[in-house]
């Protein structure tokens, strides 16, 4: 299994994280995921995910003017948001360690 | 900035796929703006759509089509409009001919004709979004498929004229009055769909038949300018409305 396909099923939750750093936008979130090592093979495969988090209250937007053209969506975090940000850490720190576990070998629950 | 012209494809591609999905409007929209932004940012950094779908339109189109939601109910709001237009277009012809009648072969056959051409027409702009067709093969495939409409349509008509009698045979006045119901019905269509085209296309389809026929010519040239001239008149409205869009889209 490559990088990009595990990053799928973790995706809602990085971008959460990469939003709740401060208003951030399509690309600039892929770039900022790369910074981390997480890259994607289908960049494109943010805007479904985003927009479903959209619809989900879990961020909001806002239209701004780009260099590059007319329009472009800017992300924050609204209070859900924030507190499924909260609530993906804890669920990725017990995944995080039940994984690391298993894979050194070490101690069964 | 301008895209580059394959970004532009792609997005036209995300654009239909997504639309032939019954998929919202708006938020279509959105993600198609997304989209062109991303890749005005790839194409200033010498990258290509590539980035986006990994490599694979189909496997990009497919898992955004799972994502979002359908929303037929928000399609639905155009079928109305589509059956009045659809309506319009059939009686108007034989209508200014003064030769408008209703059977229950065509009364029946037409909708259905009508379904098959729209299912087909459906599959083949999926097909062509997600598989980067060729322009050879959008032109084998289409032209087919404009070909086959023309031909299931034609099948009703004769089978409707040859094997039943009409229930109803419009005189003078019926015909006067149906042709008024059709302008009628692509004035209204025209304005549920926003578009000129539902005017344009009638006028050039129509006007120069029923100005050639009220004029004082021999039963051939009739015939022959009102073969020809419509279909000329329907190119010349196309290729004005394609302008007027692109011209609109450079401004922007």
């Amino acid at each position: 299994m490559s990088t990009s396909q595990m990053l799928k099923g973790v995706l809602e939750g990085c971008l959460l994280a990469i939003i709740g750093r401060g208003e951030t936008y399509g690309y600039e979130m892929v770039e900022k995921l790369g910074g981390y090592g997480l890259t994607m093979v289908s960049e494109g495969s943010i805007y479904p995910v985003l927009l479903r988090m959209q619809k989900e209250g879990l961020v909001m937007t806002v239209m701004r003017p780009s260099p590059n053209g007319p329009k472009r969506k800017y992300y924050r975090l609204t209070d859900a948001g924030e507190l499924e940000l909260e609530a993906f850490k804890k669920r990725w720190n017990v995944m995080a360690g039940a994984v690391g576990n298993l894979l050194e070998g070490g101690r069964k629950r | 900035m301008m895209l580059s012209k394959r970004s532009e494809e792609f997005i036209a591609n995300v654009r239909m796929y997504l639309m032939t999905s019954g998929k919202n409007e708006r938020e279509i929209d959105e993600v198609a703006e997304e989209l062109e932004d991303h890749l005005a940012e790839l194409e200033i950094r010498g990258e290509s759509v590539d980035r986006i779908t990994g490599g694979s339109p189909r496997e990009y189109l497919a898992s955004l089509e799972q994502e979002m939601d359908n929303d037929y109910a928000g399609w639905l709001k155009y079928v109305p409009a589509f059956l009045v237009s659809f309506a319009a277009f059939a009686a108007m012809g034989p209508a200014i001919r003064g030769m408008f009648s209703l059977n229950l072969l065509q009364l029946i056959g037409y909708p259905v004709v009508a379904g098959v051409v729209i299912m087909l027409y459906r599959t083949m702009f999926r097909k062509m979004a997600a598989g980067q067709w060729s322009d050879k093969k959008l032109f084998l495939v289409g032209g087919g498929l404009s070909m086959l409409s023309v031909l299931l349509f034609v099948g009703v008509l004769l089978a409707g004229s040859f094997i039943m009698d009409p229930f109803y045979t419009a005189g003078r006045t019926g015909n006067l009055v149906i042709i008024l119901l059709s302008a009628t019905a692509f004035a209204a269509a025209a304005a549920m769909m926003g578009s000129w085209l539902l005017i344009t296309i009638p006028v050039a389809l129509f006007l120069p038949e029923w100005l050639i026929l009220s004029m004082p010519l021999q039963e051939e040239a009739k015939m022959l300018f009102s073969a020809v001239l419509p279909f000329i008149a329907v190119v010349l409205v196309l290729a004005a409305h394609l302008l007027y869009e692109k011209r609109k889209a450079d401004d922007v």
